[in-house]
């Protein structure tokens, strides 16, 4: 084999030497007539040769000089550069170059590069700007990398082949195509006879024959149409993707027979749905009625036998590279990390103070590793929002029929991940809008119509990540809220005044406050008294807030903003004489100072004013009796808690931080105030105020007192 | 299966190339320099394949796609031609004329061997 | 290219068909298909081992066996013994579980195991 190797070589350089001979005579001539077009175009065709057949004789540092020469004499053919006696120059001194890369060993064809090098930036002074400019690393098109993208996923396609007739005399073989388009993968194809016509009426030499294939292959749907390039002009060609290889979350619904022939064409809906009237088995109910042909119906019940086994095998694999750990091994792995967090920062701070470079060092490593295995962990607890997203589907349908209302649930976004916990939380809230959705805001069937609307109603549920946060939308096409309505009950029920001015957006926040119902009557789906109330408390023990828009007559929308975790918070991190503090952040609005003029103009009633406004306040210090005098300079964090601004008094503001939240033991569970604690960088103990039932029970105590 | 394939060009080095790579595939080839060339040879012997280049002296390949098809014995056998980057409107000339499929030159050995295998078997 | 060969048994209808049973010489075997549809009631071919056979001989069988119930009459390949027919069948993706629509007496050619 390496002989017949050899031989090529010789040959080709034989022949490359012929060429360079020729191409010199052509350089001469050019010389003395520069516009001849026939030697400009004989030289263009040197180059042309030596590239092309370089290439596939192995001489790739020929074909790589030679390109850019190529191109240089397919613009002077074109006109774009005129040859001079200097460009011929060079061209000579190519033409030398070239015979002494096919005279010298190939080991030794290094040492030209300087020559090469030089000899191809004399070439580039003659090219326009802008073509120069282009990249030059570009060889010739054929020798391009293959490197497929990488596609491990396995794609499933249905593919309709429908050669031309005269195919055969072509000189194509179709079969040959098939057998490379079972080579693809998992292939199953059935041929298509029915185009056959009697022998009488038959032309032999044509294809009356076409095909339908099933593939399942991670070859990519380039790969598919390559195998036809010869003859996919004349030849109908249809590549449909039927299963995109991702994963079905579970759920193993393949499509219905009636349905794929449908899709297919193969079928009109109204004859599908004609014989569906009957009951017996759908395909030998459509042969025998002569809708489809049984080679057809074969086809798509392979099909459906071939997707069904796809995506079984798919949650077989996807089931064994998943584990079951129980949430209680998950808490405490979360735990443990909290913890190598909290030391980590212990380690950094230290590492800090000594300034030992070796040790800092160490210590950055382990500050990286503790974060990415934090974030991992965190990771873990994540799951799809989509369970609670279908247990839903089941409220709706019960709740629909019960109240006599068409309603469909559609969801968006299942596949978004929260915390598991946020999850278990959230489920009894969103239960709760969407109830309130399906009967306060889809009307009756009759009402809808009325209303211009289409009879059925729509409940789109939507879950999407923002940054750090979880939106989750419900969105209905319902009655939307009556803000003059929703005013009166709340002045009725003593929530607001009669004479306050309130935005339309405030208003709507008002059917979040405790025991309000606008509903006419008291129906057994809610409207109880108990209302939005229970939902918002809900969404704030998960830290998020709810917005409400809505416009009358045509829907409302709540939309929930969610922490992606409930593990991690963000916080503010106080001091009070030696105690440190964290405060969450997310409650916080601002910062000032309280000085000791500022309590005696309020003559020591605790009170403050923050830009012309009166905001209470609170000495965490006396809360939490704290020991040792109070610092000259306080500061006040003014903190908004159920619509209330409210001022904690500390002692100084240290800053942001983000903290690991650390339950508190059983002595300590029924703390007022303080919902947990987490350990600071120095080791110390810091607590995290519930700023809600702070508030709460000092103002129980103020009451009592 | 062995089966005759004939290589026309007026290049010996793309003949051999296409000779070399294609005798590993168990083959038998036949080469001829031009279009007349190639017509007096497959009348000679038959063959199964053949595979031209389109610009050649004496008789083009399109010219020899046209008279090889007029040939009963040869009206279904694969024809491939060799176009270059810049003829493009030579392949549907070439189909038009009887032509299987095409290689666009330069190619890689491995490139000729699946066309092959894909208008032989 | 090679040459086929096609000779009548003692048997009338009955034919021995052997050789290069494919695209090259499709039209003359249509032909004589037709002349033996033509004169007999049971046609029967049986296919030599040496036989080659590729989607156009394939197209003519079904072809003359669509002629052959139209006209009650019956067509029966015999191809077991040939090199190449059922890897063909298969091959073309002609083989199938049950016949065509016009196919109710099931004598149809490609069905191939399963039900009928």
């Amino acid at each position: 084999m390496s002989n017949g190797l050899e031989e090529l070589k010789k040959t080709f350089r034989a022949e490359a030497m012929e060429l360079l001979a020729a191409l010199e005579s052509s350089l001469l001539e050019l010389e003395c007539s520069p516009g001849n077009q026939e030697t400009i175009g004989s030289i263009f065709r040197v180059f042309h040769t030596l590239k092309g057949t370089g290439a596939m004789c192995g001489f790739d540092e020929i074909s790589h000089f030679t390109h850019e020469i190529e191109t240089l004499y397919d613009m002077v053919r074109c006109g774009k550069i005129t040859p001079d006696k200097e460009l011929i120059d060079v061209t000579l001194a190519a033409g030398d170059l070239i015979k002494q890369f096919l005279t010298l060993d190939e080991s030794s064809t290094g040492e030209l590069a300087e020559q090469e090098a030089g000899l191809l930036a004399a070439f580039r002074k003659f090219m326009p700007q802008e073509a120069s400019a282009a990249p030059s690393g570009k060889t010739s098109g054929a020798v391009a990398p293959g490197a497929p993208p990488v596609q491990a996923k396995q794609v499933t396609y249905r593919v309709r082949f429908k050669p031309f007739k005269e195919i055969f005399r072509g000189g194509t073989n179709p079969v040959l195509l098939l057998s490379e388009l079972r080579g693809l993968g998992d292939c199953t194809i059935a041929a298509h006879t029915d185009a056959i016509p009697d022998i009488y009426e038959m032309d032999a030499e044509a294809c009356y024959t076409f095909w339908d294939a099933i593939l399942t292959t991670d070859k990519g749907l380039d790969a598919i149409r390559d195998i036809f390039i010869f003859v996919e002009n004349e030849s109908e060609l249809k590549i449909d993707i039927i299963d995109n290889g991702e994963s079905s979350l579970g759920v193993l619904d393949y499509k219905r027979l009636g349905e794929i022939l449908v899709e297919k064409r193969e079928l009109r809906r109204e004859d599908l749905e004609a014989v569906l009237q009957t009951r017996k088995l759908l395909g030998e109910m459509l042969i025998e009625k002569g809708l489809v042909d049984p080679q057809t119906v074969e086809m798509a019940l392979t099909e459906q036998e071939r997707l069904k086994q796809i995506r079984e095998n798919r949650l077989k694999i996807e089931s064994m590279a998943n584990i079951r750990v129980s949430s209680q091994k998950l808490d405490k792995l979360v735990n443990l990390v909290g913890e190598l967090v909290t030391v980590q920062a212990r380690l950094s701070q230290t590492c800090a103070a000594r300034n030992d470079a070796i040790l800092l060092s160490i210590s950055e490593e382990v500050e990286r590793l503790t974060m990415e295995l934090r974030d991992n962990t965190m990771d873990i607890r994540m799951m799809p929002i989509g369970s609670t997203f279908s247990s839903l589907k089941r409220v709706v349908r019960d709740l629909s029929i019960e109240l006599g209302k068409q309603v469909e649930l559609i969801t968006d976004g299942g596949e978004t991940e929260l915390d598991k916990t946020v999850i278990e939380k959230l489920h009894d809230p969103l239960v709760h809008l969407i109830r309130n959705s399906l009967d306060h805001g889809v009307e009756l069937p009759a009402a809808r119509e009325k209303a211009g609307k289409s009879a059925g109603g729509i409940i789109h549920l939507a879950a999407a990540h923002s940054g750090d946060h979880v939106v989750i939308q419900i969105m209905d096409d319902g009655k939307g809220l009556d803000p003059r309505k929703i005013r009166e009950k709340a002045v009725k029920s003593g929530l607001i005044q009669q004479d306050e001015q309130l935005s339309e957006r405030e208003i709507y926040e008002l059917i979040l406050a405790p025991g309000f119902t606008t509903a006419e009557g008291v129906t057994s789906v809610s409207g109880r008294g108990v209302g939005m109330d229970v939902v918002k408390k809900a969404v704030d023990a998960l830290r998020g807030s709810i917005h409400i828009e809505s416009h009358l007559g045509y829907g409302t929308t709540i939309t929930l903003v969610l922490p992606l975790t409930l593990a991690i918070i963000e916080g503010l991190l106080v001091r009070i004489g030696g105690d440190h503090f964290v405060l969450p952040l997310s409650l916080v609005e601002e910062c000032m100072e309280l000085t000791g003029k500022d309590i005696s103009r309020h003559h020591g009633r605790h009170i403050a004013d923050v830009r012309g406004k009166v905001v209470p306040y609170i000495r965490l210090r006396e809360h939490f009796m704290t020991e040792g005098a109070r610092p000259e300079i306080e500061q006040i964090v003014i903190v908004n808690s159920d619509n209330h601004r409210i001022g904690l008094v500390v002692d100084s503001v240290i800053g942001g931080h983000q903290t690991v939240i650390k339950t508190l033991g059983k002595v300590f569970r029924d703390i007022r105030g303080v919902s947990g604690a987490s350990i600071l960088g120095d080791g110390s103990v810091c607590l995290i105020v519930d700023v809600e039932k702070l508030i709460h029970s000092i103002e129980k105590e103020e009451v009592a007192g | 299966m062995s089966k005759t394939i004939m290589t026309v060009d007026d290049s010996a080095s793309v003949r051999q190339m296409v000779s070399f790579t294609l005798k590993q595939l168990g083959h038998h080839i036949v080469e001829a320099a031009n279009g007349m060339d190639a017509l007096k040879k497959m009348d000679l012997k038959p063959i199964d394949m053949l595979i031209t280049d389109i610009n050649m002296p004496e008789l083009d390949g399109i010219s020899l796609v046209k008279k090889v098809r007029e040939n009963p014995a040869y009206r279904f056998i694969p024809i491939i031609m060799l176009t270059t980057e810049s003829q493009a409107e030579k392949k549907q000339e070439g189909k038009a004329a009887g032509a299987t499929g095409w290689i666009v030159k330069p190619f890689r050995p491995d490139q000729l061997i699946a066309v092959v295998k894909k208008v032989l078997g | 290219m090679g040459e086929y060969r096609m000779s009548e048994s003692e048997i009338p209808g009955t034919l021995i068909i052997s050789g290069s049973l494919g695209i090259e010489n499709s039209a003359r075997i249509k032909e004589a298909l037709m002349e033996v549809l033509e004169r007999s009631e049971h046609i029967v071919l049986k296919l030599e081992k040496d036989s080659s056979v590729d989607l156009s001989f394939l197209q003519i069988l079904c072809a003359a066996h669509r002629a052959a119930t139209l006209r009650q009459k019956t067509f029966e390949v015999l191809g077991a013994n040939a090199d190449n027919f059922e890897l063909t069948v298969t091959d073309t993706g002609y083989a199938r579980t049950c016949g065509c629509a016009m196919d109710k007496d099931h004598t149809c050619l490609w069905v191939r195991g399963g039900k009928k």
